[in-house]
């Protein structure tokens, strides 16, 4: 059980769950792009200062900021 | 007539969709949230007559950006009309997501699968899909008309239906166990949801769910305080019914973008900036210098041998030389206006070029990237489209301030815009430099873009560190594919925007030199001054103001007033100085040649004060289109804040240039450097000390303390 920004690259991961952190309306938006449990993530790409995370899942990529990384527990 | 509402996922071909039934030209382009307000046309099929409204992209029916909002609330106002719904064949999961916020609703719904990524082999089962769903699918390619007769014939059909009186029944089992799982929960406010869904069905179930869902907006309207805290058990009932879906139905391979050889390279840790940077750098080039001042010379010369000339031989034979009429084509129409327009080929190429940028989806990539800076200054790397529409225009750029999810961050982005070096000011920035600096005004300009940014991502700092902190500023953003520009698009392209600034020419810019040559041709009391002496009415408002600005170096009352009419338009400046210098020909040259005289009305002392000119022109207030706008997105006190605060940040950095230049001028450049770095060497000492004297103060148990307090 790690967070989402402590994953290696190019590796795929399961959610777990969204963590408390974020405020309801980003959590929604989340669920809403499919980030369940049981989803299969994978990080494609960090950039240079770790700010923003290019990750892949369902089929298709999103950056994220590295806030909502934290976030997100995966095993 | 038939109303129909298209709805859509971000990026996924509304607006092309749009375009091609109404033959409309919408901005269109590669990137998240082009689309920020509705639109709406009228187009004929069959002899029906359709209304269509293109609406901002969504996720889902709960907003979390403005643009998303509107979108969402003129669906909810407009429950009745028919809905287009396109999704994205190669992500039809997500896309479906939508579709099934859309059925709970109760709304009539075609969904148009768009093909976007042709490369990619979908096979998805419509008829089976459509089955189970219970609502029409067709196949379509957003920007092959042709190909769009299926959806028009669909529409005909689904609308004769509801006029006999079908209303959408949709199959809702996947979430009603949810629902009954929680009606205890949810009866309280039966009576609350009753008062606004009536009898109807649909809207009863949608609002039930949105409760679940924790909706802020619902439950404002409802006034309901409750926690649900149910969203994820909304969310994954929906997930797990579209992938029993989709696996009946599809047999889709997903691609995902961002792992190409291209992105290798262009998102690589440590190139990817400098390339960004190295496209900038030659889009640049290309646009003022080699290509662009070609042409613009080229047009010079067309219009001078062609329009200006015959026209102005013509009304001097016809009025006589010294009549006004003449004087004001002349003046106003030849040597202002036709200024302007030789810019006509460098406006159309920046333009082009930025939308290069978008169209290709290398936007996104930037956008990444940039995260890391904006992130830190309290943007998102989305600001990055506000800031590059910036070169462009604006007015336009504030209104993808929209995009942004928080709305402080909405305020910082909006403000921020008129700082960036738009296309307007590009005329000043050439002709004024160009005199004084000739073929190092290259760097001049750069410097000025440059200078642009730096003070606006600057400024943002600021802004965050003091009175507009984001606070839900997430930054999710979707990766589009690479796509190459057709030759068609990239002609159309190039026709709307040469259309677009002939237009902005041939009006706003012709009446306002129209405005200005009456102004400084007519005195107080409204006589013609002509060849006579007097002094006009922009003369005297000029000097009246120039002791203020003084400190910057501006000595003629021209470059004030020209300063004022430039509020309008920023081209105007460009125009009106050459007005007050009388200039008669629509050359570039003669404006340069007629700056540098000292015996002309307008004239610079030297290139410090211009240097303090452009620099002002970049930063003062924000031209009137680009304030109503921001009034309107931001509201009238934040506006009025930003244009006091931009104001005082022109003054002061101009002040600081000019007194640099001058500096420069008169002692020469080394000594001029070694002072400067001298003060600058003991301002840092000081400010070291201190920081040192004031930690001291703070923690005296420093020593002492167990804890490890990171601060000190």
């Amino acid at each position: 059980m790690l967070k989402l920004n402590e994953c290696k690259e190019n590796k795929l991961y399961t959610i777990l769950y969204v963590d408390e952190s974020l405020s309801n309306k980003i959590k929604r938006r989340l669920y809403d792009l499919g980030f369940l449990t049981g989803t299969n993530i994978k990080i494609l790409r960090e950039s240079l200062l770790k700010k923003a995370y290019l990750v892949e899942i369902r089929g298709y990529t999103l950056c994220i900021r590295n806030t909502i990384a934290k976030s997100i527990i995966v095993k | 007539m038939i109303k129909v509402n298209l709805v859509g996922n971000p990026n996924t071909g509304k607006t092309t969709l749009f375009n091609s039934l109404t033959h409309s030209h919408e901005h269109v382009g590669n990137w998240h949230g082009v689309t920020v307000e509705e639109k709406s046309a009228f187009y004929k099929y069959k002899g029906k007559e359709i209304n269509i409204v293109d609406l901002p992209g969504l996720y889902s029916l709960t907003a979390l950006s403005y643009e998303e909002k509107v979108a969402s609330d003129y669906i909810l106002k407009n429950k009745n009309r028919i809905i287009i719904n396109i999704c994205d064949a190669s992500n039809l999961q997500r896309n479906l997501f939508l579709t099934l916020g859309l059925m709970e609703l109760g709304c009539p719904i075609i969904l148009a699968v768009n093909q976007i990524d042709k490369k990619k082999i979908s096979k998805i089962d419509l008829a089976g899909l459509s089955n189970s769903l219970g609502i029409d699918i067709v196949y379509i390619n957003a920007s092959n008309r042709k190909s769009l007769i299926n959806l028009n014939e669909c529409l005909i059909k689904l609308n004769e239906k509801i006029e006999n009186g079908y209303k959408p029944n949709y199959d809702l089992d996947y979430i009603k166990s949810l629902l009954n799982d929680n009606s205890e929960k949810l009866n309280k406010f039966n009576k609350k949801i009753y008062d606004y869904s009536k009898d109807d069905n649909n809207l009863n179930i949608f609002y039930k769910i949105k409760l679940l869902e924790d909706d802020e907006n619902i439950k404002e309207k409802l006034s309901i305080t409750d926690q649900f805290d149910k969203t994820i058990c909304v969310a994954t009932s929906r997930y797990n019914y579209i992938d029993n879906l989709m696996k009946i139905y599809s047999t889709t391979q997903n691609r995902t973008y961002g792992k190409s050889k291209l992105d290798k390279i262009l998102l690589n840790r440590f190139l990817a900036l400098p390339i960004f940077l190295l496209f900038l750098a030659t889009a640049f080039y290309l646009t003022f210098f080699s290509v662009g001042a070609f042409l613009s010379d080229g047009l010079s010369y067309l219009l001078e041998q062609f329009i200006s000339q015959p026209l102005l031989n013509f009304l001097i034979k016809t009025f006589g030389e010294n009549n006004w009429l003449v004087s004001l084509v002349e003046v106003a129409i030849i040597g202002g206006m036709g200024s302007i327009l030789t810019f006509l080929p460098q406006v159309a190429l920046l333009f082009f070029f930025l939308s290069l940028l978008e169209d290709s989806g290398y936007l996104s990539r930037v956008a990444f990237v940039f995260e890391d800076v904006l992130g830190k200054v309290g943007l998102s790397g989305k600001s990055v489209y506000t800031l590059l529409m910036g070169f462009g225009c604006s007015t336009t750029a504030v209104l993808t301030a929209r995009n942004m999810e928080d709305k402080n961050s909405k305020i910082k982005t909006g403000l921020l815009t008129p700082c960036m070096s738009c296309s307007a000011k590009f005329p000043i920035y050439a002709v004024l430099g160009g005199a004084f600096f000739g073929a190092n005004n290259i760097f001049v300009i750069m410097g000025l873009y440059l200078l642009g940014v730096v003070i606006a991502i600057g400024l943002s700092y600021i802004f965050e560190k003091t009175c507009l902190k984001s606070k839900e500023q997430s930054f999710i953003l979707e990766f589009p594919p690479y796509r190459l520009m057709s030759f068609k698009r990239t002609f159309s392209l190039l026709w709307q925007n040469v259309k677009l600034f002939i237009t902005r020419v041939a009006t706003l810019i012709l009446a306002m030199n129209i405005i200005v040559w009456l102004l400084s041709n007519f005195t107080i009391t409204f006589k013609f001054i002509g060849d006579e002496n007097g002094v006009s009415m922009l003369e005297t408002f000029g000097r009246i103001l120039s002791p203020i600005f003084v400190p910057l170096g501006f000595n003629s009352w021209g470059l004030i007033s020209a300063l004022i009419a430039g509020l309008v338009a920023k081209e105007v400046i460009v125009s009106s100085i050459a007005m007050f210098n009388g200039v008669e020909e629509n050359s570039i040259n003669s404006i340069q040649s007629s700056i540098l005289l000292t015996t002309s009305a307008v004239y610079f002392t030297g290139a410090s004060s211009v240097l303090s000119y452009l620099v002002f022109c970049l930063l003062y207030f924000p031209c009137i289109a680009t304030s109503s706008v921001l009034i309107k997105e931001i509201g009238k006190k934040w506006t009025f804040i930003g244009i006091l605060i931009e104001f005082i940040i022109a003054y002061l950095t101009a002040f600081f240039v000019y007194t640099f230049a001058r500096t420069i001028e008169v002692f020469g450049f080394w000594k001029s450097f070694i002072t400067i770095i001298t003060i600058f060497l003991i301002l840092l000492s000081i400010i070291f000390v201190y920081k040192k004297i004031k930690n001291k103060k703070i923690c005296p148990y420093k020593d002492k303390c167990s804890k490890n307090c990171k601060k000190f």
